[in-house]
């Protein structure tokens, strides 16, 4: 019974830390067009940065994590405008492109700050006793932010203009166009969001995993594991998928092994690509092959 | 001119070792170039139809702790080996490529994507054959050769392996030369050009692109096998996707619209790492600028370049001549460029 439930709250937690990066995958996906490769490592850089800032500019956790954000929002826009966007429509262009920019960000971290661990904490720490399990404060701390920074974009994705302006590009940029939206604005801005919400996350998990150069790899995979079961595209889906696999990551990761966990999450991911393409929930017209 | 210019680079590169230097580190650093070239150029089929994968560090992978597993448990003869593990090979390309191919676009790379580090994991995971994360140890050299009448050629000296490997990116380069330039080749491309339209011309564009790929998975597993003897010594973070990135980078820098543009990708990113004496770790430094610099500024690759450079000096002339026109920044600068 305790291993179960241990099992449970360390599957949750796992999913409120990667849930965030796999939305932003997704909306990236939806509205570029992109599956970036390289969105692994603005979430490493995300949790890069807040350290960098913890140590050095002499501020608490909150400002740094803000601050860490920001800089890798700003990132953000400069890949849109100068990498991103040259590319045009070209669907594997872009591909190739993210991938270069993810390994030039991965190793040129590494030159510059190293391959060793750098631990950070949270500043909620003790442990709370439940039903005869021990929970960590700060974990759960962790997947309220996590989820509650979820919610907030589902609410600002669902009923704010600007959700609404990005829903309509990602459905037809033409018919937005003509509704007097400026696409190239909404793309900019939606791989803002996309890449804060990575930051974030990794922000969040490098207090409980610490922070290295190579960290992005793990939430990169799971990411494309849940965005292709929920449907590239789809929002929804996107939150079943990663309530799913995240619980069946850390019971798998519990009673056989790590190895055979990211195996079956492999092997799921190609199932689902050669069953289900568009995804269990995913919508047809959103992921038009190239021919 | 391109077949002149290879069959010249050839001619050189075969009197290397006479006549320039038989200094070992250089001999081994060459034959690793060639075998990246060779597992460069067998990628070139799936860039003519216009499909990227990083599935092929699978194969590359399974030719290596294949032929390694074969000379090791059972002595086997290594000329005999590798035969056996390209029928392998082909077998799983088949079993992998039925399914996927039928899916397309950046959904195919995920897929392909998947198939790479599902390898690597089962490398990874069984201690027994794979040798796990200790990596797999002792592999002999390539098993001599003993024609009648003729003494046993031993690849055990750099030089005789660096002959070995020579010869065969030679003949592997022939075979994929004759394969985009044959009959095949033209239906290959006009795959990648209209996939529908040739369709409609009765050409079953499946099947052509399951022959691409079960030929490229063959290649890539011929390179595995001699990277195998090459190194002696098998890890499985050898075989993960990044590998199959690098060589998928190596024609996307090099070019794939001529024989050459695989060969040159491979030979720039092999020896600038050395020439800058990078660290293994930090080397995809240099794989990820190459790619960037070439998605911008020289989508053909490398050996576009003698066609894109005029078409730059133009618009540089353009650019100074009046400097207050509307983002000339775009153009592309020709310093930043050379380097790639």
């Amino acid at each position: 019974m305790d291993v179960i439930l241990q099992a449970f709250v360390y599957g949750l937690t796992l999913t409120a830390l990667y849930l965030p990066i796999a939305l932003g995958l997704n909306l990236i996906f939806g509205v570029l067009r992109i599956i970036n490769f390289a969105h692994g490592d603005l979430y490493m850089l995300g949790a890069m940065f807040t350290w960098w800032f913890l140590l050095n500019a002499g501020v608490g956790f909150v400002p740094s994590l803000i601050l860490g954000i920001a800089v890798v929002s700003v990132m953000a826009i400069v890949i849109e405008r100068f990498l991103l966007r040259p590319m045009g429509a070209d669907i594997l262009s872009a591909l190739v492109m993210s991938i270069g920019l993810g390994l030039v960000l991965q190793t040129s971290t590494l030159l510059i700050a190293g391959s060793d661990v750098k631990h950070y904490s949270f500043p909620l720490q003790g442990t709370l006793s439940f039903g005869g399990t021990n929970l960590s404060m700060e974990r759960m701390a962790i997947t309220v932010l996590g989820l509650g920074g979820t919610i907030l974009f589902y609410l600002l994705l669902q009923s704010t203009p600007l959700g609404r302006s990005i829903r309509a590009v990602a459905q037809d940029a033409d018919a937005a166009t003509l509704q007097g939206i400026n696409p190239s604005n909404i793309r900019i801005i939606t791989m803002v969001i996309g890449t804060a919400l990575a930051a974030m996350g990794g922000a969040l998990a490098a207090s409980i995993f610490g922070v290295e150069p190579f960290m992005g790899g793990g939430p990169l995979i799971f990411s494309f594991v849940v965005i292709v079961m929920g449907g590239l595209g789809s929002i929804e889906g996107t939150f079943l998928a990663g309530l799913t696999l995240g619980l069946a990551e850390s019971f798998i990761t519990i009673y056989v092994g790590a190895t055979e966990a990211a195996m079956a999450s492999f092997i799921v991911l190609y199932l689902v690509l050669l069953l289900r393409p568009n995804g269990i929930m995913g919508r047809a017209r959103l992921t038009g092959g190239y021919l | 001119m391109t077949k002149w210019i290879t069959i010249g680079l050839f001619v050189i590169l075969f009197a290397f070792p006479i006549a320039v230097t038989s200094d070992p580190y250089w001999l081994s650093l060459l034959s690793k170039l060639y075998i990246n070239s060779m597992f460069a150029i067998s990628m070139w089929p799936l860039f003519v139809i216009g499909r990227l994968t990083l599935a092929h560090a699978a194969f590359y992978g399974m030719g290596a702790y294949g032929v390694s597993l074969l000379m090791i448990k059972l002595q086997m003869n290594f000329w005999l080996a590798v035969p056996i593990m390209l029928v392998v090979v082909a077998v799983f390309s088949l079993l992998f490529g039925w399914p996927s191919l039928r899916i397309q676009g950046a959904q195919f790379v995920m897929s392909t994507f998947a198939f790479a580090e599902v390898f690597r994991l089962v490398y990874l995971r069984f201690d027994n054959p794979f040798g796990g994360a200790q990596g797999l140890f002792g592999i002999p050299s390539a098993t001599p050769i003993a024609l009648p009448g003729l003494p046993a050629i031993a690849f055990n000296s750099f030089v005789n392996q660096y002959y070995m490997m020579i010869i065969a990116l030679a003949i592997l380069a022939l075979v994929y030369y004759r394969l985009v330039h044959s009959h095949l080749g033209i239906v290959m491309q006009s795959i990648h050009d209209a996939g529908r339209l040739t369709s409609a011309l009765g050409v079953n564009v499946f099947r052509f692109e399951m022959a691409c790929f079960t030929s490229t998975a063959l290649g890539a597993a011929f390179a595995g096998s001699l990277y195998a003897v090459w190194a002696h010594y098998l890890e499985p973070n050898l075989f993960g996707f990044h590998k199959s990135i690098d060589a998928q980078a190596y024609v996307i820098i090099g070019g794939a619209s001529n024989v050459l543009g695989p060969i040159f990708g491979a030979a720039f990113m092999t020896l600038m790492p050395e020439y800058l004496n990078l660290a293994r770790e930090a080397a995809p430094i240099i794989t990820g600028s190459a790619l960037i610099l070439t998605m911008l500024f020289l989508k053909g690759g490398f050996v576009t370049l003698p066609k894109e450079a005029p078409k730059w000096g133009r618009a540089i002339a353009r650019a100074v001549n009046n400097p207050n026109r509307a983002k000339s920044w775009q153009k592309p600068e020709p310093e930043a460029v050379k380097e790639v």
